[in-house]
């Protein structure tokens, strides 16, 4: 992944989202991390102050997303991403500790593109954020429109 | 109406039907002693008028007597005299007859006068008797005066009067009491007609007292059915809120505790990879003891961590059964047991066990949830041999008029009966903990067994085996019918 792609890491727990990086890190991924704490923010960080997203345009974003967030459910904010012309092409990948069969479908449905369930055990955790990140060194992120 | 119900209860009812039947019993009895007092008055009547017809012919009598003398006396006819005779003999059984009716009308009252009567009749005759020889001796003229002197015709003639009126003077006293009497009786009579109205009166607004309090009661009782059904349709629903209430309660839980342990674990691995680094460079000496400690103290919560997480996995996945939704189709329960074990045949192998399935009673369930119970129960069977006894499973059904019975049996180490009831609740294991697992496996099949509408039951002897049976009606639950439609 090139190096200007930017991680937009939108995850309400503290701990988690300190996982998270330091897994990333480890995988030998370099990118700007943003972290977004809770929905409101991310969505203004996201959409900016008009809501229209054009901020980003021509920028290349990965988000990660929790849905389970205080003050709105993940599934929104994946919702309004993949309903937003800049954004939409951006990958989305749900990390999340929810493993309810329903709700993965629901998520594929809306148009993420992975979804991981964080696992307690700690090295499978690391392991799969480790894989993300070696995921991120090989794909490809279009540019936003 | 309730202040005189009761004053106008129906057990008063038998009371008024009696007291009407004495009643009547009553007015009968009156009636039959007016028919024979009627009766009794009549005969009576006839007898005075006997008695009064008798005075007049014994009058009659006399006077001819009488007359046949002085007839005899003036003209000398001896055929006169046998005539007279052939009257006094009359008279005596006049007199007898007469004194035969008298008795009959009064007893002993009259017979002063009526032996005056006797008395004076006698004179006569006699008298006349005396004058007929005289005439015989002295020649007809000489006895006349005397004899007409001496007649007590007059007398005779006014004791008959006296007797006539006496005996009618009687009848009319005895008519008068008999009649009095008979007016008393009539009242009492119209008395006891008029009660007997009233008890029917009394009886009529008893039973439609009665007869309204019925109706009332049971439209009372079609209410309370009514509003039952109501309230048990209500009740049912906030049973099945509330369940669902606790569910998602418990699932919500879980889930939101399997947040904070992510972290936990995962600076806790942090943790680890740190003490490496830090040990690693200090090397050997007193540090050892403090990496021990260390190293022990990580490990104990690493594991703690890994059994909280499968605890709470176990409780999402007991929430997440109890959520899904059951699809009822027919089930050949002989191939669906039968599969559950031949997949467990390379576990039996290992345990030196046989499982046997015999022909089952076919089911109308869900699929999932029969392989998952019957699938824990054959689990259990096989994890809890006995390691000296080579296993022997046997999987048994049959039905009942209720339902479908089917049994697990096994003769493995057995429950103890203390333990019986918790080996069900969640979490909760029996005997020494030498086999891996949580405890919740039969929590979860009672919990699908419920939902199927069954019940699920275990005997056991210790040390000999167990058997746990799983009961199915035949109908499914209603409550189920509705989630799966
Ligand atoms: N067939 C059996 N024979 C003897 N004991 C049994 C049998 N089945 C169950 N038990 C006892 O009941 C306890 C509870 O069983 P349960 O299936 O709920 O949990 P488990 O088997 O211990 O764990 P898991 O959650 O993996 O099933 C067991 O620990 C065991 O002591
Ligand atoms: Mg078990």
């Amino acid at each position: 992944m090139t190096e200007h792609v930017t991680i937009i890491m939108i995850e309400d727990d503290e701990g988690h989202a300190r996982l998270i990086e330091k897994n990333i890190r480890r995988a030998g991924v370099r990118n700007e991390i943003v972290s977004l704490s809770d929905g409101t923010s991310a969505i203004r960080h996201l959409f900016g102050e008009d809501g229209s997203g054009s901020e980003h345009r021509g920028h290349a974003l990965l988000i990660l997303l929790d849905l389970n967030l205080p003050d709105m459910s993940g599934i929104d904010i994946l919702k309004r991403l993949k309903a937003n012309e800049y954004l939409k092409r951006s990958p989305v990948v749900v990390l999340t500790t929810t493993d309810d069969q329903h709700e993965i479908q629901r998520c594929y449905d809306l148009g993420c593109n992975v979804y991981i369930t964080k696992p307690v055990d700690y090295e499978s955790f690391a392991n799969s954020i480790r894989q993300l990140g070696l995921f991120f060194s090989v794909i490809q992120i279009p540019e936003t429109s | 109406m309730t202040a005189r119900a009761p004053a106008l209860s129906p057990t008063l009812q038998p009371v008024l039907l009696a007291l009407g039947f004495a009643l009547l019993l009553l007015i009968g009895g009156t009636s039959v002693w007016l028919v024979a007092q009627t009766d009794a008055d009549s005969a009576r009547a006839l007898q005075t008028l006997e008695v009064k017809e008798k005075l007049a012919r014994l009058q009659g009598l006399v006077w001819r007597a009488e007359s046949n003398q002085r007839s005899y006396l003036l003209a000398g006819d001896p055929r006169y005299r046998e005539d007279v005779q052939a009257d006094a003999e009359a008279i005596d059984a006049a007199l007898a007859q007469l004194d035969d009716a008298l008795k009959q009308t009064n007893g002993t009252t009259q017979s002063v006068l009526f032996a005056e009567l006797r008395a004076a009749i006698a004179d006569e005759l006699s008298m006349l008797e005396q004058a007929a020889g005289r005439r015989e001796q002295e020649g007809p003229l000489a006895v006349i005066p005397e004899l007409l002197e001496r007649s007590k015709a007059e007398e005779i003639r006014s004791m008959v009067g006296q007797l006539v009126q006496q005996e009618q003077r009687l009848l009319a006293g005895e008519l008068a009491a008999s009649s009095r009497r008979a007016r008393q009786f009539l009242a009492a009579s119209l008395c006891g007609i008029l009660l007997i109205f009233l008890l029917a009166a009394a009886s009529i607004i008893i039973v439609r007292h009665s007869i309204r309090r019925m109706m009332a009661a049971q439209k009372a009782l079609k209410e309370a059915n009514e509003s039952l059904e109501e309230t048990v349709a209500r009740r049912t629903a906030e049973l099945r809120q509330a369940n669902e209430e606790i569910q998602n309660f418990a699932y919500v839980v879980s889930h939101d505790l399997r947040a904070p342990l992510v972290n936990i674990m995962g600076f806790t691995s942090e943790l680890e990879v740190m003490r490496k680094d830090l040990f690693n460079r200090r090397g050997a000496g007193p540090e050892a003891a403090l990496r021990g400690d260390f190293d022990e103290a990580l490990s104990f919560i690493k594991s703690s961590i890994a059994r909280m997480d499968r605890l709470i996995k176990a409780i999402l996945k007991l929430t997440r059964e109890g959520r899904r939704e059951f699809r009822l189709e027919p089930i050949d329960m002989t191939e669906l047991v039968g599969s559950i074990a031949d997949g467990l045949g390379y576990q039996a192998q290992v345990n030196r066990a046989s499982i046997t399935v015999e022909p089952l009673p076919p089911f109308h369930g869900d699929r999932l949830a029969l392989e998952q119970i019957f699938g824990n129960l054959l689990e259990n069977a096989l994890k809890y041999l006995r390691d000296d006894t080579p296993g022997q499973i046997r999987v048994t059904g049959h039905v009942v008029p209720t339902g479908n019975v089917y049994e697990v049996q096994d003769n493995g180490r057995g429950i103890e009966a203390k333990d019986m009831g918790r080996v069900f609740d969640i979490f909760r294991r029996s005997g020494p903990q030498d086999r891996p697992g949580e405890g919740i496996g039969l929590t979860h099949v009672r919990t699908l067994v419920r939902r199927l509408g069954g019940a699920i039951d275990v005997r056991s002897e210790p040390g000999r085996g167990s058997t746990f049976t799983v009961t199915f009606p035949t109908r499914p639950p209603a409550t189920m019918l509705e989630t799966t439609q």
